[in-house]
C-alpha cells in the first residue's frame, strides 16, 4: 500500500472512532458537570429546590417557567435512596434519570398514592432491595445502571399565589437514604 | 521523524475531521427532527432507553432532563408556517386550539435554548394562563413588542424557536403524532 494511502485510511478509521466516542461520551459529560453543579450547591440524597426559572436560570437548557422543580442528585453506590413527594394539581411528575440522560422513571400526579404521595426506592441494578422493599411496599421501585443519577420533580405553577402551598409541599418532600 | 509525523498528522487530521463532523451533525440537527406536524417537529425517542446514540447526544444539548414520551411529549417549532425562520424582528400569529395533553405549555428560547431578557414578565403561554374565544380556540401574538391581549415575548435582533409541551398527551398523539393539532405559526409584520 502507497504511503498516501495508507495514510488516508489511517485518518478515515480514526475519525470515525473519534466521532462515535465523542457522540456517545457527550450527555454523559453534559449530565455529569449539570449533577457535579447541582450536587455542589444543594448535596447528595438529599432535594434542592430551585427558584422559578427566568432569563437567569442557566443550569439546565430549557427550562420550563411554568414549573417549580426540586432536584436531587442521586448516588446509591452505598445503598438505595428513598423519594417521597407529595403532589399538587394541576400536574405533578417525579422522575428518575439515569447518568447517560436516559428517563428511566416517571409517575405523575393522577397515578399518585391515595395520600397524594409519588414514593420511590431507587437502587443499583443488581441490589438487593428486599429490605428496603418490606419498609415500603408501596413504593415503585427503580433501577440505575450505574451509581449515579438523578430526581426531578416538577410541579406546575398556576399563579404567584400558589407559592406558599407549592415550598411547603417542596419542604415536605423527601431524598434520603433509605433508613436514615 | 518520517514516522513520527505521519502519525501525528493522521492522529490531528482525524481528531479534527471526527469531532468536527460530529458537532456539524449535532448542530445542525434539534430535538425537533423525527416527525413533523406543520412547522412542529418531535421525536418520540426522547428520554427512551431505545434513543440512538444521536438522539441522546442532541437531549444532552436542547433538552437535558427531558422526560420519555410516556409521560410528555415535546413539539419544537424554529420556523413559521411559510419555512421561513423565527425571528425577534418580525411579529407572528399562533392560532389554534388547547393542545391535546392534560396540561401543555408554549415557551420560546432564544438561540442558546435558554429563556430571553425580554424585559417581560412572562415567557410563556400555558393552559393556564391563555384566553380562549368561546369556542375554545386562541389567538397569541409573539413579538418582542407588548401586544394586547395573549403575548408571547421574544427579543429584538435574534433567532428564537418554540417548545409546545404536552404532559400526558391525549392517545391520539402517539397514534399519529405528525397529525397533532398544533397551532398555526403566521407571519404578520417585520420591522
Amino acid at each position: 500500500m502507497k504511503p498516501w494511502m495508507k495514510w488516508t485510511l489511517t485518518v478515515l478509521v480514526g475519525a470515525v472512532l473519534v466521532h462515535v466516542a465523542a457522540t456517545w461520551a457527550l450527555p454523559r459529560v453534559i449530565m455529569n458537570v449539570a449533577m457535579t453543579r447541582i450536587g455542589g450547591e444543594g448535596g447528595i440524597n438529599r432535594f434542592s429546590h430551585a427558584a422559578r426559572a427566568t432569563h437567569e436560570f442557566k443550569a439546565v437548557v430549557r427550562p420550563s417557567p411554568d414549573l417549580n422543580y426540586s432536584i436531587c442528585v442521586l448516588d446509591v453506590g452505598a445503598g438505595p435512596v428513598r423519594i417521597e413527594a407529595p403532589v399538587s394539581a394541576p400536574y405533578t411528575s417525579v422522575s428518575v434519570f439515569a447518568a447517560n440522560t436516559d428517563n428511566v422513571f416517571a409517575q405523575n400526579d393522577k397515578d399518585a398514592a391515595a395520600d397524594g404521595t409519588v414514593s420511590v426506592i431507587v437502587a443499583r441494578e443488581g441490589a438487593e432491595i428486599a429490605e428496603a422493599r418490606a419498609t415500603d411496599a408501596s413504593a415503585n421501585v427503580v433501577y440505575l445502571p450505574g451509581d449515579k443519577g438523578l430526581a426531578l420533580v416538577r410541579r406546575v405553577i398556576t399563579s404567584d399565589a400558589q407559592n406558599a402551598q407549592l415550598n411547603a409541599l417542596r419542604e415536605s418532600s423527601i431524598c434520603a437514604p433509605l433508613g436514615s | 521523524m518520517k514516522k513520527l509525523l505521519f502519525w501525528a498528522s493522521a492522529a490531528v487530521a482525524a481528531l479534527v475531521l471526527g469531532a468536527g463532523s460530529a458537532a456539524l451533525i449535532l448542530k445542525s440537527n434539534t430535538l425537533a427532527g423525527g416527525v413533523r406536524s406543520g412547522s412542529w417537529g418531535t421525536n418520540l425517542a426522547i428520554g427512551s432507553k431505545e434513543a440512538g446514540l444521536y438522539t441522546r447526544a442532541m437531549v444532552s444539548l436542547y433538552g437535558l432532563l427531558a422526560l420519555s414520551k410516556e409521560e410528555t411529549v415535546y413539539y419544537t417549532a424554529g420556523t413559521d408556517d411559510s419555512g421561513a425562520p423565527l425571528s425577534g424582528d418580525c411579529t407572528y400569529r399562533l392560532e389554534g386550539k388547547d393542545l391535546d395533553a392534560r396540561w401543555w405549555s408554549i415557551t420560546a428560547y432564544g438561540p442558546d435554548s435558554f429563556l430571553m431578557d425580554t424585559g417581560a414578565d412572562h415567557y410563556s403561554v400555558s393552559q393556564t394562563s391563555i384566553a380562549k374565544e368561546n369556542d375554545g380556540s386562541f389567538a397569541v401574538r409573539v413579538s418582542a413588542k407588548p401586544q394586547e391581549g395573549n403575548w408571547l415575548p421574544v427579543k429584538a435582533g435574534q433567532r428564537f424557536d418554540m417548545t409546545a409541551r404536552f404532559y400526558n398527551p391525549g392517545p391520539a398523539i402517539y397514534e399519529s403524532p405528525e397529525a397533532a393539532p398544533l397551532p398555526a405559526i403566521v407571519k404578520e409584520t417585520c420591522e
